[in-house]
């Protein structure tokens, strides 16, 4: 009786044994932790100095444009001043409007008599 | 009142006319601008864009090298080869080998001739040369600068970008036009558009005793042999202007007059003849 005992002890410690071992050696802790992609570190680097480039660019492109808008209020106001005191002043007015960002579809041009602004030379 | 910036770039005298006040900052961003854009375009600095092109014949380009190529194979297309960026190696030949103000007025060596017309091929960002031809882009070059600019410096006010010869406007000042002096006895008032002048009077040079000027006729390789010293255009903007200048002052004046197209025209024999309404 005490051998069976013994035995099944045995087989029953064996066989935890076994287990732990398997664990131990499934782990493969004698491996170094996996190493990284150089490529994919530079792309990771790469997109984040993309990111703060974007988002410096956005904040950039908020102010101007809030620059602008506050311009273009200030002329909207002056304008309506100018034309509710006087109509024949409205059309000077209209002149001092914010330039069209973009060239016109057609040139305009006339020889003139005022003083020059500029005087070209060959470029 | 008109606030003015006047300052050196692209081998010419630049000048940025705005009607604000305060503009200070945005007069110094297209000076930068100006800066930036010559980094990419100059063919005379050994590390701009355009200058690496010449030397690997093919190059990934930035959005400007680009547009600028792109705006120059038009043209040449629309002028039927008259307009080519593909003048390197004759504006070379020709003895334009580094900027104008360090130019010999003349050498022993004798000027030579090269082909024009070579191929440039645009992929996506790839920008490829024909084996045996690099492209200039200062014909074209300045004139796109003075719009990139006016574009910007339009934000703040009506204003007037001067590249050399090469104007771009935006916006009509109080005095209801931006007057340009052409001539002498000529002065322009342009409200819309861009206008440009071209000609032999002032980057001229000898070689072995010839004259030498720079403006190449493709079709010779050579400077081009034309009865008209200085030719003012005017088109819808400043590079559509400056096309149009060496279009006309290639073709001489006869055919210029037939185009009737908006310009001034100033004869080797002095004389002022203007066409597309402008008498």
């Amino acid at each position: 009786m005490t051998k069976q005992v013994a035995r099944l002890y045995s087989l029953v410690v064996g066989v935890v044994v076994f287990f732990v071992a398997w664990a131990a050696v499934a782990a493969h802790p004698w491996q170094t932790a996996a190493a990284v992609d150089p490529r994919l570190a530079a792309l990771t680097a790469r997109r984040q100095a993309v990111q703060k480039l974007s988002a410096q660019v956005k904040q950039t492109l908020d102010r101007r444009f809030a620059a602008y808008r506050v311009a273009l209020a200030k002329r909207n106001a002056a304008l309506a001043r100018l034309t509710a005191a006087a109509p024949a002043a409205s059309a000077q007015a209209v002149s001092a409007q914010p330039a069209p960002a973009t060239p016109a579809a057609a040139p305009s041009v006339r020889v003139v008599t005022l003083p020059p602004l500029i005087i070209t030379k060959t470029s | 009142m008109i606030e003015r910036h006047t300052f050196r770039a692209m081998g010419t005298t630049v000048e940025l006319l705005v009607e604000a006040g305060g503009a200070g900052d945005a007069l110094a961003a297209g000076e930068q601008e100006f800066e930036r854009l010559e980094q990419v375009l100059s063919r005379f600095r050994p590390d701009s864009e355009l200058a690496r092109l010449n030397r690997d014949g093919a190059i990934d380009g930035s959005q400007d090298l680009l547009e600028v190529v792109e705006l120059a194979l038009a043209a040449r297309e629309r002028t039927n080869g008259r307009f080519d960026p593909t003048v390197h190696d004759a504006l070379v030949g020709a003895g334009y080998d580094r900027t104008f103000d360090e130019l010999q007025a003349d050498t022993v060596a004798a000027a030579t001739s090269c082909s024009c017309g070579g191929g440039v091929t645009v992929a996506g960002r790839r920008i490829e040369l024909e084996p045996g031809f690099r492209i200039d882009l200062g014909g074209i070059g300045k004139g796109f600068a003075a719009e990139r600019v006016a574009t910007t410096l339009a934000l703040t006010g009506p204003c007037l970008v001067s590249a050399g010869g090469d104007v771009a406007v935006r916006g009509v000042p109080t005095e209801g036009t931006w007057a340009i002096e052409v001539d002498e006895h000529l002065t322009l008032g342009l409200t819309r558009g861009g206008l440009a002048t071209s000609g032999r009077d002032r980057r001229h040079w000898r070689r072995a005793g010839a004259d030498q000027h720079h403006l190449i006729d493709p079709k010779t390789g050579r400077p081009a042999v034309t009865d008209l010293l200085r030719v003012t255009a005017i088109g819808r903007d400043a590079v559509e202007a400056e096309v149009l200048a060496k279009e006309l002052f290639f073709a001489g004046s006869v055919e210029a007059l037939e185009r009737d197209v908006p310009a001034v025209l100033i004869t080797a024999d002095g004389r002022t003849l203007t066409t597309g309404g402008l008498a």
